[in-house]
């Protein structure tokens, strides 16, 4: 997603407590779609065409599972009928979330500093974004040097399964500590320790559009509500 | 610009430090430290940027001074505006994804206006020669690139001085080319730098004085000239790398008649379309060391894993004794040892990280105790594998695949972040297990090593050999 | 680093990072086992609390100040109110305070005794993180059921983990032993490598 197309932050924020609100307040399963829809189109106009198509098709095969269970007497054996009813009512949230923990980190450190946050608290949240792909590396990492050592053997981990576990652990949560404390160092000698309001390079003030967003999500949750009650 | 008087520093609860250093850096002058590993390089560096004693607790005594303050009176983030500093790996570092927020960083510790950060940051990107990658996420670039990134970063908080530890040490071959003019542009600017590295060779042209330190005194000092005049007796007795720049590296060898025992046909990798090497017909002849270089440094790694049976190719095959083998088969006959130490040791002690999924005799004991003592690590049997310095764990990750009694062993720069005297061991050590018969292959751009050991060189590109 | 109760930047980073970890490994285990429903519903929250307990125990006693637990379940928390569960935020506040109660008495650092006790509670009150969506959605859940013509027997069976006492005290006890057990590896893990590896 591309910093100049994604929606200030107060307005994503907005848009959350709108999908919650209809989707806590309403009570049709089958027209929350009307929410999704409305996510799925929020995705699109701030250019992330990639979650929009690929949760849009995970919507699709959802709403398929629903039509079967609800229409033909489908009955899961697996991923019980359950998950899919609410997978399905809470795909809104899941999709303006998702969109809301995947602002670019600039945007967000940018707000938060505006809101007078304390650095550590904001150093924290940046971290976390730098770190899932980390993450992936260096347990890909452990799996290799476990492979080449061979401690990956099937009888070796039936055998011994909390000692394999210790083996990933280890290193995994040793490495941690390691990243850990080079960030620290990293954040220290570039004066995070610094008391006092942060800056920001991401500076962006809400616009026309961030406000034709913000009423177009009151509007389509609003809209759902209303169409709710006058069929209940 | 940094003045150093008898100052000594004591980390806590280890009996590691400096002593009495008295150092003068004068403005826009460049300082090279060099040593054996632990010789103290790395903690002079942390004086003078403050994290000793701030962030690292011990004993300080005598007086740091930078641009004529005494910087014991200052809070950390005000040293920080004084001196910039650089470490070793370049990512773990970063905390925005982005290379433009990244720069940015500790402006925006700073507090300052947006704008005044836009310019100095949008300047440093411009300054470094990264505005082609200016929206690139960090993780793609290319480890010299980062080095860059983060030496940018330090450069928006415009300060006086930039203190680099080691920073080579997690850098390819062209890394290591673009930092040296990274350097020189920086002094040529009238900054001031003061470095801690094991490799100086890189160094030559851009540093004025060079210092010598044993056991965390100053014990002597060169100018590029005197180094270069130094008899290599010396140089060895010293533990330290050669000072003299290669020519390049020595040319690919002519492969001798050896039978090959390691043999690739038409291997290629993408990953996601784009081509890390195609085509690769590459025959190791046993019993011998040989090298592969190349300027393609995620090419040559990628191409160890597959080998090693760690890793799958997008097409061609390997064979080893002339049979096709597959991943499995090659796991059991070929070690691969990482140049990422973090990952590699699993176990409590560095005796029973040797020892780990070997059966327990005597004879493995003793052989495990031999190897330990010849590596410089017999007194640290007992010690945790993450305790040890970085040289001490790539020595480990070295003895834990000469140990496996596996006949080929792949070592993927093996020698990054070791000191002269290291090197020499290790290089030794393969050769003479090369004459026992095993087959060893060696990706490094250490021109040392190959010299002192391998009996080939092959030159790997992208596009087959 | 200077021994004071003040969070430093290094503090803060390791929580995040650590906390990271145990979150990233509780929604793993928790997707994987919905393919299944006795996995799901029984056995998965005994399994994630065991395959946590070690970080947990090293993330506590790393730190060694109070809060550390109370701001995991607090990021905890956030995650699963994202993913449209909101009335988990607020429950995992509250669990998150009965473990700092527990671990209060010590100071800042509390020993292996106390954590193993803050943990063995915590697994048995994460069982809210499989028993609350069921309870909050199960009226819409038995409309939806009954008007897609499912029988009353398929319903009721689909929750009988949850309604028989039987099947309740099993789950209960089952997770809130496996989690004292992954406190037993954990402890073992902290004497055998972090503390000989010098980084609490």
């Amino acid at each position: 997603m591309r910093a100049d197309a994604s929606f200030a932050v107060p307005v994503k924020l907005w848009a959350l407590l709108c999908v919650f609100a209809g989707v806590t307040i309403g009570g049709n399963m089958l027209l929350t779609c009307i929410l999704t829809g409305g996510a799925l189109l929020y995705l699109v106009l701030q250019r992330n065409f990639r979650l929009a198509a690929s949760y849009g098709c995970f919507y699709l095969l959802l709403a398929l599972l629903l039509y079967g269970i609800r229409f033909h007497g489908l009955r899961m054996p697996v991923f019980s009928e359950f998950y899919v009813l609410m997978f399905w009512n809470l795909s809104p949230i899941f999709l303006v979330s998702w969109d809301l923990i995947t602002t670019p980190p600039g945007m967000l450190s940018a707000f938060l500093s505006r809101l007078r946050m304390p650095t550590p608290f904001i150093l924290g949240l940046l971290v976390v974004f730098r770190f899932f792909p980390t993450m992936r590396t260096e347990l890909k990492g452990v799996g290799r040097s476990m492979k080449n050592r061979g401690l990956t053997a099937a009888g070796q981990l039936l055998a011994h399964p909390v000692q394999s576990m210790e083996y990933v652990l280890v290193p995994l949560l040793l490495r941690v500590l390691q990243l850990a404390d080079q960030l620290s160092v990293s954040a220290f000698a570039r004066g995070a320790e610094r008391p006092g309001v942060r800056g920001s390079y991401y500076e962006k003030r809400a616009g026309t559009r961030d406000h034709i967003a913000a009423a177009a999500c009151a509007i389509v949750t609003a809209s759902y509500l209303v169409l709710e009650r006058s069929m209940a | 610009m940094i003045e150093l008087t008898h100052a000594s520093f004591q980390y806590e609860n280890s009996d590691r430090g400096v002593r009495d250093i008295s150092l003068s850096v004068k403005s826009g002058e460049c300082v090279v430290l060099m040593g054996l590993s632990g010789c103290g390089k790395t903690t002079v560096t942390r004086l003078v940027n403050g994290l000793a004693p701030s962030y690292y607790p011990g004993v300080f005594s005598g007086s740091v001074r930078i641009d004529g303050k005494d910087i014991s009176r200052l809070s950390t983030w005000e040293i920080g505006r004084l001196v910039g500093s650089v470490f070793q790996d370049p990512k773990s570092q970063f905390f925005s994804s982005e290379l433009a927020g990244e720069v940015a960083f500790p402006c925006e510790n700073y507090g300052l206006s947006a704008r005044e950060i836009r310019e100095r940051t949008d300047a440093a990107i411009e300054a470094l020669k990264l505005s082609r990658l200016k929206d690139r996420a960090v993780n793609v670039l290319s480890s010299g690139e980062k080095q860059r990134a983060a030496i940018a970063s330090v450069y928006a908080m415009k300060p006086k001085a930039f203190v680099c530890d080691e920073p080579t040490a997690n850098l390819d071959a062209a890394g290591t080319r673009q930092l040296t003019q990274t350097l020189r542009q920086l002094k040529e600017q009238g900054f001031t730098l003061l470095l801690a590295e094991h490799r100086i060779d890189w160094l030559m042209g851009i540093t004025d004085r060079f210092l010598y330190l044993r056991d965390g005194r100053i014990a002597a000092e060169y100018t590029p000239e005197d180094l270069l005049l130094l008899p290599e007796k010396d140089i060895l007795h010293m533990g330290l790398r050669s000072p003299h720049e290669g020519k390049c590296l020595p040319a690919p060898s002519v492969l001798d008649e050896s039978p090959a025992v390691l043999k690739t046909a038409g291997l290629s990798k993408r990953i996601s379309k784009e081509v890390i090497f195609e085509d690769i017909s590459l025959s190791v002849p046993k019993g011998k060391v040989t090298a592969i270089t190349g300027q393609n440094g995620a090419g040559k790694t990628t191409l160890a894993q597959i080998l090693c049976g760690l890793a799958r190719q997008t097409r061609g095959h390997i064979l080893i004794d002339g049979k096709k083998a597959r991943a499995a088969v090659r796991r059991r006959e070929i070690y691969y040892c990482g140049n990422d130490t973090s990952t590699q040791f699993f176990t409590a002690s560095v005796a029973e990280e040797l020892l780990l999924n070997t059966e327990l005799t005597e004879e493995s004991k003793d052989r495990a105790r031999h190897l330990l003592k010849e590596f410089g690590l017999y007194e640290y049997r007992d010690t945790h594998p993450s305790t040890l310095s970085g040289g001490q764990k790539q020595r480990l990750a070295i003895a834990c695949a000469i140990f496996s009694g596996r006949g080929i062993l792949i070592l993927d720069e093996p020698t990054s972040g070791l000191d002269g005297q290291n090197m020499r061991l290790i290089a030794e050590r393969l050769r003479s297990e090369a004459r026992n018969g095993r087959t060893i292959l060696v990706i490094t751009h250490d021109r040392e090593l190959i010299e002192s050991c391998c009996d080939n060189v092959v030159e790997v590109e992208k596009r087959s050999l | 680093m200077k021994e004071t109760n003040k969070w430093s930047v290094r503090d803060v980073i390791t929580t995040v990072l650590l906390s990271a970890v145990l979150i990233v490994i509780q929604l793993v285990v928790n997707m994987v086992c919905m393919a299944n429903d006795f996995v799901s519903m029984v056995l998965s929250v005994g399994i994630t609390m065991f395959l946590c307990a070690p970080v947990y125990m090293l993330m506590v006693s790393r730190i060694g100040k109070r809060f550390v637990t109370l701001i995991y379940m607090t990021l905890l928390g956030v995650i699963f109110f994202l993913m449209g569960n909101w009335f988990l935020l607020p429950y995992f506040i509250v669990t998150g305070a009965i473990c700092e109660a527990i671990l209060w008495k010590r100071g800042a650092c509390g020993g292996p005794k106390r954590m193993t006790a803050a943990w063995t509670v915590a697994s048995l009150l994460y069982n809210g993180v499989n028993l609350l969506p069921i309870w909050f959605f199960w009226d819409t859940y038995y409309d939806f059921a009954l008007a897609s013509g499912m029988e009353q027997s398929y319903i009721d069976s689909y929750v009988r983990y949850y309604t028989s006492s039987g099947w309740l005290a099993f789950i209960l006890l089952f997770t809130t032993l496996m989690g004292f057990l992954g406190c037993m590896v954990g402890s073992r893990l902290i004497r055998r490598h972090f503390q000989k590896a010098g980084v609490l």
